[in-house]
């Protein structure tokens, strides 16, 4: 079965102003909304209780909007109407070891905050109703698991999250702005977090791509060396990717203040100067 | 019918709510047809494919709309004697006068001085009162920031120096001719029965020979070519062609019309005549619905072959899709736009000039909000019948008032069958020609 929308009130999420670039589409964004290029879409929770202001990505309560909520501010959510927000963190610390959990000296508890989208679920049909929350009792930095016993409650209301009837989302949910804060940098910081065959086609970090005849591809990487194109593939070196010693390749700093030096435009095959 | 949807061609469903428009395969196509008969059944189908969508357009009358436009009848007299004239041969059945410049000037001062807004001037024969138009003219140019000016004329009074006023003014010009040669000549002849149709071709040159020094720039024409930076409004000269049974040779008289250096050509039935004269009857419409689609076709090759060819009412309909336009009311009527007459009353529109049906005030005492809020409740298209059933009506919004006060509606089947083709044919130039619908 296919369903295609033809004209523009038909298209309406795919129409795209004058004056706006086709990124502004959504099948032509790169589309990815966590945190996202084009919008956040994270920050659509942050208001889902009402008289709180939550962290987009944390349990974590940043602000009070009413006065008799204040002692909640920098608190964390540990339950919602009897739904864990958190969790325990379980694997194996090295490849093929047992399942253990995974504390560090930063999360001793080995919890980590179930993000908002999933654990919300099965209390959103309760807009309008006021639900239990559980609060660590005091502020707490680090993340505390579920059975955390310093605990407080307080009865919260859900916020509705679309305007009723219409597939708009509600206007108290998010105020002008909230969806585009918090956008992730892609041509620096994230560009460097995520060095390796992350991005999308749309914005490729492996360019001229083609096979090579013996089963592999040749291109040119972005962590290439001297990143040109007619280097034989044997003699091609790389950048390390690590993560923790700047030195040795690009910081998010030489990023920021001069990627179009570092990173430079490739223009007829050939890195630019 | 159905109410929810309407299928064409095999591939499109067109859903009235919004006037969204869909590509749908065989299958689901062959789904939704054996659903036709059956609304609910239908509405709960297009709810499960998610093109649901609450009313865009709810049982609430527009009340109380500021103007935005008004047509100025500075002449109710008129040196021919068309048979079916709503206007009863210019005069509306009343004895023939002149819009005294004050009255004008009252009617433009109710408009607002800092919007979009635009004034009519229409008769009767307009130019009969020329000085009135010329005055009324520079006094809303001195007045008003954002004005646009139209005057539909029977072109046998226009003069070279008009040609040079509707320029420096940008007017948009109508010159009502309904056929070539004969043809026009026998629907449109002068009080005396003599023809009209050299004499209005000669008249109309200068306003056409200032058109044609100018470049024409069809959007699929613009292709390739260098993007306009500068644009100065400038007049347009289009003709309107009432369709009679006496002159359904349609094809004929667009192509003829254009090559005569006609901006657009643009045809609409006579569906009520104040006599009965020569109103349209189910079959001569079946027949205008038939010339109608071979303008239309002819239209479909041209804009796909890149060329320019001015057949508004296709031009019209291929914008108004792509825009899913959807409204509660035929037009302005009654609503943003007004009519007023020469001894300054205020109606519905021009044709309502002196027709208790459609009095809203005066020029000096204002807009009878009472009965223009009467009048916009009782003419909402969800208040119509058969249009509240109809998959047609928010893109006809029921048809002209004054046509359907008078007559009914006698043309709906017309209407709809014309509407099928042209988002038919949409569908095909959306393939063939996507740049005619960049915006």
């Amino acid at each position: 079965m296919s369903l295609k929308p033809a004209n523009k009130t038909a298209r309406q999420l795919l129409h795209r102003s004058v004056g706006n670039p086709p990124s502004t589409l959504p099948d032509s964004a790169i589309s990815n909304c966590f945190p996202g290029l084009e919008f956040d879409f994270r920050n659509v929770w942050r208001r889902i209780f009402v008289g709180l202001i939550m962290h987009e990505a944390d349990n974590y309560v940043l602000k009070a909007e009413t006065a008799g909520l204040k002692h909640l501010e920098g608190c964390r959510l540990l339950h919602i109407d009897g739904h864990d927000a958190t969790t325990i963190v379980r694997g194996p610390r090295q490849s093929g070891g047992p399942n253990v959990e995974l504390a560090t000296p930063s999360n001793p508890d080995a919890a980590w905050f179930m993000e908002w989208s999933n654990s919300l679920t099965r209390v959103l049909h309760k807009a309008g109703q006021k639900v239990e929350c559980i609060f660590t009792a005091t502020p707490s930095d680090p993340q505390r698991r579920p059975d955390y016993k310093e605990t407080q409650s307080q009865m919260l209301e859900i916020r509705r999250f679309f305007e009723p009837g219409t597939p708009v989302i509600a206007r108290e949910l998010v105020e002008p702005g909230d969806l585009t804060q918090s956008l992730c940098s892609p041509w620096q910081n994230d560009y460097r977090e995520c060095a390796c065959y992350y991005w999308a086609s749309s914005r490729p970090d492996y360019v001229n791509v083609a096979p090579d005849g013996d089963g592999l591809s040749a291109g040119q990487n972005w962590m290439q060396r001297d990143r040109k194109p007619d280097t034989p593939v044997s003699e091609r070196t790389y950048y390390p990717d690590n993560r923790t010693n700047f030195n040795i390749f690009l910081s998010y700093d030489d990023l920021f203040r001069q990627w179009q030096e570092v990173l430079r435009f490739i223009v007829g095959g050939y890195d630019r100067e | 019918m159905s109410r929810v949807a309407h299928l064409i061609g095999g591939t499109q469903l067109f859903v009235p709510n919004g006037s969204q428009l869909y590509d749908v395969d065989a299958a689901l196509y062959a789904e939704l047809e054996a659903l036709l008969n059956d609304d609910d059944a239908l509405e709960q189908r297009l709810q499960s494919l998610g093109i649901d969508a609450p009313p865009l357009i709810d049982d609430a009358p527009v009340v109380s709309p500021p103007l935005r436009a008004i047509s100025l009848a500075v002449a109710q007299k008129c040196n021919l004697g068309c048979t079916y004239c709503y206007a009863q041969q210019g005069d509306f059945g009343a004895a023939p006068r002149n819009m005294p410049l004050e009255n004008a000037i009252a009617a433009i001062d109710l408009l607002p001085r800092d919007e979009r807004v635009n004034i009519a001037f229409l008769g009767g024969e307009p130019l009969a009162n020329r000085a009135v138009i010329r005055a009324a003219t520079e006094y809303a140019k001195e007045r008003l920031a954002n004005v646009t000016f139209s005057i539909t004329t029977n072109g046998t009074l226009l003069t070279a120096d008009d040609a040079e006023f509707f320029e420096r003014h940008a007017f948009a010009v109508t010159i009502s001719i309904d056929g070539l040669g004969d043809a026009h000549d026998a629907l449109r002849p002068t009080k005396g029965g003599g023809g009209t149709f050299d004499r209005i071709m000669e008249r109309a040159a200068p306003l056409l020979a200032v058109e044609d020094r100018r470049p024409r720039l069809s959007p699929s024409a613009q292709t390739g070519e260098a993007p306009i930076v500068h644009w100065k409004p400038a007049m347009q000269v289009s003709a309107r062609v009432t369709v009679t049974p006496r002159n359904l040779a349609l094809r004929e008289t667009l192509d003829g019309l254009i090559a005569r250096g006609f901006h657009s050509v643009g045809f609409s039935p006579m569906l009520a005549s104040p006599n009965g004269n020569a109103e349209m009857d189910a079959p001569s419409l079946e027949a205008m619905l038939d010339a109608m689609i071979d303008c239309g076709e002819e239209f479909e090759r041209r804009v796909i072959a890149g060329e320019r060819y001015p057949f508004a009412n296709a031009a019209n309909a291929m914008r108004e899709i792509h825009r899913g336009t959807h409204r509660p009311y035929p037009c302005g009527a009654g609503a943003g736009y007004l009519g007023v007459s020469a001894d300054g009353d205020l109606a519905a529109c021009h044709r309502f000039v002196g027709d208790e049906q459609g009095a809203m005030g005066s020029v000096r005492g204002g807009i009878d909000r009472t009965a223009q809020n009467e009048w916009l409740a009782s003419r909402h298209v969800h208040r119509q019948e058969p249009c509240r059933s109809c998959w047609a009506r928010y893109l006809c919004g029921g048809g002209c008032h004054h046509e359907v006060l008078a007559r009914g509606r006698s043309a709906c089947d017309y209407i709809r069958g014309w509407l099928h083709f042209c988002i038919g044919m949409y569908g095909r130039l959306r393939v063939q020609r996507p740049d005619y619908f960049d915006e």
